[in-house]
């Protein structure tokens, strides 16, 4: 096997080998809060503070991951369409005027799960692959 | 604090230590509130702040003068070597939760500028959100009026260095309440926001004490499908303006002086032309209870990397020296990652009073002292109504760099131009240009 072929036989490995995959984002509520799904925009109202309800009328408290969680990097970008420095900007408007404060930010997956599962009115996200069924998923983001 | 020590190490040792002295100037003015149990601070009080450093250089110093030669206008403070007083600010705020719908927000704030970085408490005031659509808040709050201006020492909310003074001159407090209702309807987020109140402040663009009553205020903005941001506003008020620098008597004297050192005129004829010319003067000059309005358009296109906004303001304040302008500017901005650049163009017209043009061209009726008195008064009004006029024009080009998430770091050159708004008026008329950097830290 000369030089060329061995690097295409290397190269067709690599692109056959399956590469680590992302993991999904999940909002997660309490089970007994009887709310089936949301919609991206319920999300992003929601976690943007212009809103403490969910579509069904009932009571939200939102919670984030702490600034240093790779959940809330994703969630941030995917959901909220933000980078970290525009999500700064958008809570520094409404935090020195007054009109909101961010929500209340958890260590990790398990912390936020824990909170979810124990408290109906909280809502959350987590990376999928720690969904189990002490919470309920009602929208997911790539 | 972390990210600020971080940055702190690239700038000068004197800066540095500047800023730790103005954090701890902040930190003491906090711990002094009253109303805020620090002593008893848990974890429902929530800190935030942030910290303008801000650098800046003129090409050429200003000169604003009656003399024939090179004019040049000034920008704010700045001067023809680098200072950092001119915009430097920072602020230190505290919010304690009292319950699901209740909050106290207090924000102590120091800058160069003004008062040498005695931080005062510029803001306080209770929130209260009865529901997911209605807030309020009562106490001294930043007053709403245009779109940047009650963030308007927040650099890091923004992309320039400052918004552009054309439009945004000036900084203020307003005492009151405040009430906002927000609602969606498909794909129209939208807000109408009302206040009442009133401002009793220094402000230092006018270089005076500003007391309004009767401030009310309207906003309505919606933002469609989270891109296309429209905002409208209206406000009236009744206003008083005291101003030193405005004193009939002082102005009169030192131009009867200068006129009579030159055509040498008696004692007694310069006493009488004194007294015909005072009282018109302070007619003129009379900003007691004026009644001022502003109205406002803001229009903001927010695409993924590109982003388009214009802002127009009228300021409409029926008297001599003030009158009416009009104010707007248009900018874009390309973000490439963590880089933004922007171009800006602002303008500030100025419309003088009719009275303050007809003086200008009047002409001298005789060598009574009734007449020389009139004249007197005619010039010099005229001459002070231009002083306070503007025909300013600026174009910015500027760089954000987002450094870290608390962090951004800024540089913007600006040339500007003051045009005369009487025939022959020279006194600062000219271009220059304003270099500057800025640090911008929230946290």
């Amino acid at each position: 096997m000369n030089r060329i072929t061995a690097m295409i036989v290397f190269v067709s490995m690599l692109s056959a080998a399956p590469l680590p995959a992302l993991a999904d984002v999940v909002v997660i509520v309490n089970p007994s809060i009887g709310l089936e799904s949301l919609a991206e925009a319920d999300v992003q109202r929601l976690f943007l503070g212009k809103t403490k309800s969910l579509p069904n009328q009932k009571a939200a408290v939102v919670v984030a991951q702490k600034e240093v969680s790779p959940t809330r990097a994703m969630f941030d970008k995917n959901v909220l369409k933000k980078t970290p420095n525009q999500m700064k900007a958008y809570w520094s408007q409404l935090i020195f005027t007054g009109r909101a404060t961010p929500p209340n930010e958890f260590g990790d997956d398990a912390q936020v799960k824990k909170l979810v599962a124990e408290n109906p009115n909280i809502v959350g996200y987590i990376d999928g692959a720690s969904l189990d069924g002490t919470v309920k998923a009602v929208y997911t983001a790539k | 604090m972390l990210v600020i020590v971080f940055q702190a190490k690239f700038l000068p040792k004197r800066l540095v230590t500047f800023m730790e002295n103005c954090q701890k100037r902040l930190l003491a003015a906090c711990i002094s509130l009253t109303f805020v149990q620090i002593a008893n601070a848990d974890e429902s009080i929530r800190w935030n702040g942030y910290l303008n450093v801000v650098g800046g250089i003129l090409k050429d110093a200003p000169r604003n003068d009656t003399t024939t030669e090179k004019q040049y206008p000034g920008h704010g403070t700045y001067e023809h070597q680098l200072t950092f007083d001119s915009q430097t600010s920072g602020a230190l705020q505290a919010t304690k939760v009292l319950d699901e719908k209740m909050y106290v927000t207090a924000q102590a704030y120091a800058e160069g500028s003004t008062n040498g970085y005695d931080a005062n408490l510029k803001w306080f005031y209770l929130t209260y959100n009865p529901d997911d659509s209605s807030s309020f808040r009562v106490g001294r709050i930043g007053m709403p009026l245009y779109f940047y201006s009650d963030l308007l020492n927040v650099g890091f909310t923004y992309q320039w260095v400052s918004p552009p003074i054309e439009s945004y001159q000036y900084d203020t407090s307003l005492t009151g309440i405040d009430y906002v209702y927000r609602g969606v309807s498909g794909n129209f987020e939208w807000t109408a926001e009302t206040y009442f109140g009133a401002i009793n402040q220094f402000i230092a663009s006018l270089n005076g004490d500003v007391n309004t009553r009767n401030t009310t205020g309207l906003n309505l903005m919606t933002v469609y499908d989270g891109w296309l941001t429209l905002r409208v506003n209206g406000l009236s008020q009744k206003a008083t303006l005291i101003n030193d620098a405005l004193n009939a008597e002082d102005i009169l004297d030192g131009g009867l002086a200068q006129a009579q050192s030159q055509m040498g005129l008696p004692n007694d004829l310069v006493a009488a032309i004194r007294s015909e010319a005072l009282p018109i003067l302070q007619r003129k000059f009379d900003l007691d209870n004026v009644s001022v309005k502003y109205y406002g358009v803001f229009v903001k296109a927010d695409f993924d990397s590109l982003s388009f906004a214009t802002e127009w303001n009228r300021s409409d304040t029926p008297s001599y020296l003030l009158n009416y302008y009009d104010s707007w500017y248009v900018t874009g901005a390309y973000r490439i990652n963590d880089v933004l650049f922007h171009l800006t163009y602002s303008t500030v017209e100025s419309e003088l009073a009719k009275e303050a043009v007809n003086d200008s061209n009047a002409t001298l009726g005789g060598f009574t002292p009734d007449a020389l008195g009139s004249y007197f008064a005619s010039q010099i009004g005229a001459n002070v109504a231009a002083a306070s006029a503007r025909k300013r024009h600026a174009v910015s080009a500027g760089v954000r760099i987002d450094t870290t998430a608390n962090t951004a770091l800024k540089f913007e050159v600006t040339q500007f131009e003051e045009r005369e708004t009487l025939p022959n008026e020279n006194a600062g008329i000219g271009k220059n240009l304003l270099f500057r950097t800025a640090l911008n830290v929230t946290f």
